[in-house]
């Protein structure tokens, strides 16, 4: 991996209005995203994980600007496209993708899916005309489809044929970022394993980056090189996937991997669990202090007054009070013991 | 001892465009007083297909064979009177979808309360703290208030827990949940399998729990049956299935779990996907997609066989699979994700 940076996100908040009454009025602000700052490198697969509403697909969709930040920048290869215009996001566009979670709904179902995919092409204007289907060939033989399926039409496919043609349609801009938002969470846990070997393999052919968004710890730990867990929109660890998923140095981090089932019965009933109490606080009236205090059993007083902010460790960076006395006990768990 | 639930020989077909389809095929299954059947298998197994069966759910326009014993008697054949007054008090289902289940017009506390009084009759009061009761249970927090709340205004963790609330409040002997954590965080997960478990000690509940997950099961179940294309073709304990399965499908769906605990070696994903089911298929249905497949297997049907004490295999080289593939130098191991075709 090089410090090629790809995609950079600083200080990056998207808070959405809530609106009231007959007016209509502001009565205040869900923030979805919270002042996140990330970089992905290039080549480089980080995996974002969360809850549901901790802000996971907000953030993918602010760093493809599909939404526009309320705050913070984001960059791309060099170029900022917080309030980019047009022309320069007309440029910027192909060149980032977005493959969706639900392969049902993303995909036309009154157009075949040789048609899906050649629509990204003509619609981005890549190659001669009559060259066109020749390509959507060669990026079903990339997707490891076989060509003849250009005539289906969407419900003739499996999910994970249809996944693959999501993946292709996203490929045929020819693009360095991908993001994979919860790609393999509809589909069975056999397909899902040729899905992200797909995605693994097609890294290595293409040199791609993704920001691969689950909330599946163990599978981030699988393909992501590096995991950042983000809770009510801020990013509490980031590091190597091995160690988020072996050392984490967060209680929320470990939280989650506690819940992560192990195909192991013994072992499994066996484990003792960090077991979330209370329910996720609403990211319209984040909890004061640290979001994470109201559900954290090892919270104390300084958590339910004093934010903590993300300090940089040995490989990695974590935003908790307590990290240091809790790295022994949050080892234990993780490894169930 | 009889079992709670025994299903001999089920079969279920539907009509469609494009013949028949043989969703379930032979299907046996007993689940014992107490005990957590696990029912694993991927989309169009027929898992779904045979929980809906036991609970009388099946269009009508399914064609049914076979028996669903509930204590003795067959489900199937029963008076639909009496069939539906053990929904409920005997047997209950947990559906994976909430929203579609849950009336959007009616409190969370009223619909719970509706299936007490119908089942054990008594006062909208107490059939009202019934209710909070169950809720409290399933861990709703701040339940005094929120019996008054409509399906829309909880979560999807915390509606999924309201239909187990909703099953569980005339405390049945049998539990069938499918997919209920499908949709859900792992730490809504993790809740609800903790739940269950905790529920079926103090009641000595039993279940059927529907999954595509592996995971989810290891710290649930008792008894593990691996559902393919309609048919079982593995079942045993808990601990046998995953410590020595006995079926390449089985195998195969554990290689293909990503582990916390293991380094990141390649994840053995199962190639292709499954037959079309409105076709007849000579022999074993997983063939096609099996590194161990031999001329035999495309020939004839494997039967589902005991290879030790209550663990069974419907695969013709059960015996061979602890020792491995043999390597074969013309055929690689694992075949390479290949070309699909329906």
């Amino acid at each position: 991996m090089t410090d090629d940076v790809l995609v950079r996100a600083s200080g990056v908040g998207k808070h959405f209005p809530v609106r009231r009454g007959v007016l209509r009025r502001t009565a205040g602000a869900v923030r979805a995203v919270d002042g996140v700052d990330l970089d992905i490198h290039r080549g480089e697969i980080v995996g974002l994980v969360g809850e549901s509403g901790s802000g996971k697909s907000t953030l993918g969709r602010v760093l493809l600007r599909l939404l526009e930040p309320t705050a913070g920048a984001v960059t791309f290869d060099g170029t900022d496209l917080t309030g980019a215009d047009r022309h320069v996001l007309r440029r910027v566009r192909p060149r980032m993708q977005m493959v969706f979670q639900d392969p049902y709904s993303s995909l036309n179902p009154w157009m075949t899916v040789g048609a899906t995919v050649r629509e990204a092409l003509d619609v981005n204007g890549i190659g001669a005309q009559a060259g066109r289907d020749r390509r959507v060939g060669e990026l079903f033989d990339l997707v490891r489809l076989d060509r003849r399926m250009v005539e289906r039409m969407p419900h003739e496919l499996s999910g994970g044929q249809r996944q693959r043609v999501g993946i292709a349609r996203a490929l045929a801009t020819e693009p360095e970022f991908v993001v994979a938002d919860e790609a393999i969470a509809a589909l069975d846990v056999s397909v899902q394993a040729q899905i992200v070997n797909l995605l693994r393999d097609l890294r290595a052919e293409l040199g791609l980056t993704y920001l691969f968004i689950t909330h599946d710890l163990a599978m981030a730990r699988y393909l992501c090189d590096r995991i950042a867990v983000l809770q009510l929109g801020r990013i509490v660890e980031i590091g190597p996937a091995a160690d988020v998923a072996e050392r984490p140095r967060h209680p929320y981090t470990a939280a989650l991997l506690s819940a992560v089932p192990l195909p192991d019965p013994p072992r499994e009933r066996a484990r003792t669990r960090l077991v979330l109490s209370g329910e996720l606080p609403s990211p319209a009236a984040p909890p004061p202090g640290c979001r994470f205090h109201t559900r954290c059993p090892f919270a104390t007083d300084v958590c339910r007054t004093q934010e903590p902010v993300l300090t940089s460790e040995s490989s990695g960076a974590v935003a908790c009070h307590h990290h240091n006395e809790l790295a022994a006990e949050l080892h234990a768990i993780t490894t169930g013991s | 001892m009889t079992p709670l639930l025994d299903i001999t020989d089920l079969s279920i077909r539907f009509r469609t465009d494009d013949g028949e389809l043989r969703a379930v095929d032979g299907v046996s299954l007993q689940v014992a007083e107490g005990e957590v059947l696990g029912v694993v298998g991927e989309s169009g197994s027929g898992k779904s297909v045979t929980a809906l069966t036991v609970m009388g759910l099946l269009a009508g326009d399914a064609a049914v064979t076979g028996q669903v014993r509930y204590r003795g008697a067959d489900l199937l054949t029963m008076d639909p009177t009496k069939r539906r007054a053990l929904c409920g008090p005997e047997l209950a289902m947990v559906y994976q979808d909430s929203m579609a289940v849950l009336n959007p017009t009616m409190t969370v506390g009223r619909q719970i309360a509706m299936v007490v009084r119908h089942h054990r009759g008594g006062t909208k009061k107490a059939a009202m703290e019934r209710a909070a009761e169950m809720l409290d249970l399933v861990g709703i927090p701040d339940v005094r208030a929120r019996v008054a709340d409509y399906p829309h205004q909880f979560s999807g963790g915390q509606r999924q827990r309201i239909l187990i609330a909703l099953a569980l409040c005339c405390e049945p002997r049998l539990l069938i949940a499918d997919e209920p954590t499908t949709a859900l965080d792992v730490t809504v997960q993790a809740q609800i399998v903790e739940l269950v478990r905790k529920l079926r000690s103090e009641l000595g509940m039993a279940v059927v729990w529907v999954t595509h997950d592996l995971g989810v099961l290891a710290g649930l179940a008792d008894s593990v049956a691996v559902m393919y294309a309609g048919r079982v073709v593995e079942r045993g304990p808990v601990d046998t299935i995953y410590a020595g399965p006995r079926h390449p499908y089985t195998e195969g769906l554990l290689r293909s779990l990503p582990r916390l605990d293991a380094a990141g070696e390649r994840l053995t994903a199962i190639p292709g996907g499954l037959p079309d089911l409105t076709q007849p298929i000579p022999g074993c249905a997983f063939s096609p997609r099996c590194g161990w497949s031999t001329e035999h297997c495309t020939e004839e049907r494997p039967d589902l066989h005991e290879i030790e004490t209550l663990h069974a295999s419907a695969c013709f080289r059960a015996a061979e699979l602890p020792a491995g593939l043999p390597a074969d130098p013309d055929e690689p191991a694992v075949r390479p994700v290949e070309v699909m075709h329906r």
